[in-house]
């Protein structure tokens, strides 16, 4: 059963934050600061030493002393051009802010998830092989599991015994059913996302439950680790 | 996972697999050789009970693992059990199984006996590509005329479970193109094997491609 969940406190502030967010741009030339009722955001930009990147410092201040639990709420940075350029998937921690070290010069846009999301390390590098190990024995299934905030939802990704990765969304929650599943593999050292897909819960063959997984491709695409976040959407695409 | 010895560890391991991707892992284990042991064992302890049980469609657990990953497959599930209760049973001529041709190889196979008897073979040189790796791989496809049969093209046991939909649809092209051949009439049958040259084992044949070799390789073989 889904463990219940209670609302974030400051839940007008986070609301308002995300609605201002999706307004500014920010570059590697030019900062962005913008405030309204609750809340100011702003985004300071900085070169890093190789004067080729940039890092970027997120900033939520609620106004009023007021308590926010901005921890673990997740910030989308995306080029403005979405075609080109890494998009970046970043976490607020628990005083409203985050870091993005490493970004390309470029404009930017974000968006703020209204949900804490949780995040998993998974695919790990494979350990080291022992010498005397076969050039020609198999591999053994390597699986990571978890499930979401709620419990309603599990997950796996594993790597197969022949090299495959595959990921595996699972549910027995009815309300579940035909809703989407939008996941994303983060690079742990710099936020950017490098595999990001969405997949549609369908009934498996047993009744009561249904299932999304997809191939994601070559073990040696995926050297991790990668840490992993989703988040489910119902038919009009807002968080289940 | 352990390699399923008996039809009895599948289900343990089928109760145990409480995530769908523990059953996908499960089944990968059955297609590369976990159904065949598993039978052969049955075979072995003359196992008629358990084997009438798994073929009987009111088993619901065993129908759901035969189920599992798809009508083809539970078909080629069927054909094993099938062969493997003739097997126990002597007075169940092999011949009323169907594909014939392939069920008197697999019962041979779950006899532990050696396969039919080929009256000539031919090898080939295929390149597969393992997609897990991204690379690609020389293999040997033999391909091994056999006497007293009724045209048919038919993988060893051990292959019979690694093949996709799409490798099995250009097996029955290839197979199709028998019948334009000097071969349709002479009541033989085809056994192919498929081998990598680095013996790693093969774990799964997808796609069309191989369907070229297979219509090459049978037309040499005919022309012979």
């Amino acid at each position: 059963m889904p463990k219940n969940i209670d609302p974030p406190q400051g839940q007008a502030a986070i609301e308002e934050a995300a609605h201002l967010f999706p307004r500014m741009r920010f570059s590697h030339r030019q900062g962005a600061y913008a405030e309204g009722r609750y809340v100011a955001i702003s985004a300071d930009p900085r070169w890093n030493a190789d004067e080729r990147t940039f890092c970027v410092q997120l900033s939520c201040l609620a106004f009023g002393h007021r308590r926010i639990e901005w921890e673990r709420l997740a910030l989308h940075i995306a080029p403005e051009d979405s075609h080109n350029g890494v998009h970046v998937l970043t976490r607020l921690d628990a005083r409203g802010q985050a870091l993005v070290p490493n970004l390309s010069p470029g404009e930017y846009r974000l968006t703020l998830r209204l949900r804490p999301t949780r995040r998993a390390s998974v695919l790990s590098p494979d350990p080291d092989r022992l010498a005397a190990q076969g050039e020609d024995e198999r591999e053994a299934r390597q699986v990571w599991r978890g499930e979401s905030e709620d419990g309603a939802l599990w997950w796996s990704i594993e790597a197969t015994e022949e090299g495959d990765v595959q990921i595996a969304f699972e549910t027995s929650v009815e309300r579940l059913a035909g809703a989407a599943v939008v996941f994303s593999l983060i690079d742990p050292t710099n936020q950017q996302i490098r595999h990001s897909h969405h997949l549609t819960l369908e009934p498996t063959r047993l009744p009561g439950k249904w299932e999304a997984w997809c191939s994601l491709g070559s073990r040696a695409e995926y050297q991790g680790p990668y840490e992993l976040e989703f988040e489910i959407l119902g038919s009009d695409g807002s968080p289940l | 996972m352990n390699q399923m010895e008996k039809l009895e560890d599948i289900l343990d391991a089928w109760h145990k697999a409480v995530r769908e991707s523990d059953k996908r892992a499960l089944w990968r284990t059955l297609a590369r050789g976990g159904w065949l042991q598993a039978c052969r064992t049955a075979v072995q302890q003359q196992d008629r009970v358990t084997l009438t049980d798994w073929l009987d469609e009111t088993h619901t657990t065993q129908q759901e693992v035969i189920q599992f990953n798809g009508p083809q497959a539970a078909q080629t599930v069927y054909t094993h059990l099938a062969c493997s209760l003739a097997a126990c049973e002597a007075n169940v001529p092999t011949r009323v199984l169907t594909p014939p041709g392939f069920c008197r190889d697999l019962s041979l196979a779950l006899l532990g006996q050696p396969l039919r008897q080929a009256e000539r073979d031919l090898s080939m040189t295929v390149l597969l590509v393992d997609t897990a790796r991204n690379e690609g791989v020389v293999a040997t496809l033999i391909l091994e005329l056999l006497l007293h049969g009724s045209e048919e093209l038919y993988p060893t046991p051990e292959l019979a479970f690694l093949r996709d939909d799409d490798f099995r649809q250009a097996e029955n092209h290839a197979r199709a193109s028998l019948e334009q051949t000097s071969f349709a009439d002479q009541h033989k049958d085809v056994r192919w094997r498929l081998q990598r040259r680095d013996n790693k084992p093969l774990t799964s044949l997808s796609g069309p491609s191989m369907g070229a070799a297979f219509a090459l390789g049978i037309g040499k073989l005919c022309a012979e």
